[in-house]
């Protein structure tokens, strides 16, 4: 078993040079809440709901700062949620891919200028497919 | 000039407003200087695949066609000696170099091009050397 640590990053078509090793998301299951209903008898029956406010992705990834991915940044921050992120790679001869779409910067974002300084990326999207 | 190359296979897809659509269409344009080292390569090619085909009765009629297909003249190719491998991934550069738009607005980046069958590659590749590259050597040039 190989894990996958190989990850491309594809944001609006364009292949994104990253830090390896600094991607992860979230699959957009959201949470779940287990409750308990009484019924009498000192017996319980789990209710399990869905939190829907929480059915989102995140996907996030650092890189490295140089003038024209600062630009880039710019660029998916001011197309506010009409950005895509695309996530592929392979393990085992299997093929990985999780598509982020109407993704958004949501965060202030911090660059940080300097000879070791990686810059993190949050996107905030609808569910992974 | 631009000529439209229409996709044979429906697989490719393209990020657009947030989005993933299928593309339908590329859009190929005339190279310039500055693709120069594809086209010569894949020029070059061509000839090269003619004088190894030279006494072959297949390839003298398919180059005294006045209307070369694609697929014509991927098949003239792949008879030669020429390493296709090699054409065929110049090609994906000089497309990459834009001379090609999805749908006619999304530049063709290379995770765009991994998702292209083999079968519209090759005949784009085609219709690329058709109607811009061989233009001049097969008389035939084409405006949309």
């Amino acid at each position: 078993m190989n894990p996958l640590s190989n990850i491309a990053v594809t944001v609006n078509n364009d292949p994104i040079a990253i830090v390896p090793n600094s991607v992860s998301y979230t699959e957009g299951f959201g949470e779940q809440n287990m409750r308990a209903a009484s019924i009498g008898g000192a017996s319980v029956e789990s209710v399990y709901t869905d939190d829907l406010e929480t059915f989102f992705s995140m996907v996030k990834f650092e890189v490295y700062p140089d003038i024209d991915m600062v630009k880039l940044i710019r660029g998916w921050k001011s197309s506010r949620n009409q950005n895509t992120v695309v996530l592929t790679g392979t393990s085992d001869g299997k093929t990985f891919r999780r598509t982020f779409k109407k993704a958004g910067i949501v965060g202030n974002y911090e660059v940080a200028l300097g000879s070791d300084t990686t810059v993190e990326i949050e996107f905030q999207s609808a569910a992974a497919v | 000039m631009e000529v439209i190359y229409t996709l044979e296979e429906n697989q490719l897809l393209y990020a657009k407003d947030g989005d993933e659509v299928q593309a339908e269409f590329i859009t190929l344009f005339a190279p310039s200087s500055k693709q120069l080292k594809h086209t010569t390569f894949l020029k070059q090619s061509f000839f090269r695949a003619l004088n190894s085909l030279q006494g072959d009765s297949k390839a003298e009629e398919s180059t005294e066609q006045p209307e070369m297909k694609a697929g014509d003249l991927m098949a003239m190719l792949y008879m030669s000696d020429v390493d296709m491998n090699v054409v065929l991934l110049t090609a994906i550069e000089l497309f990459k170099s834009g001379v090609a738009l999805v749908d006619g607005e999304q530049r063709l980046t290379s995770p765009i091009l991994d998702t292209m069958s083999q079968n519209d590659l090759e005949l784009m590749t085609g219709t690329y050397l058709v109607n811009f590259t061989l233009a001049s050597v097969l008389a035939k040039t084409k405006k949309i």
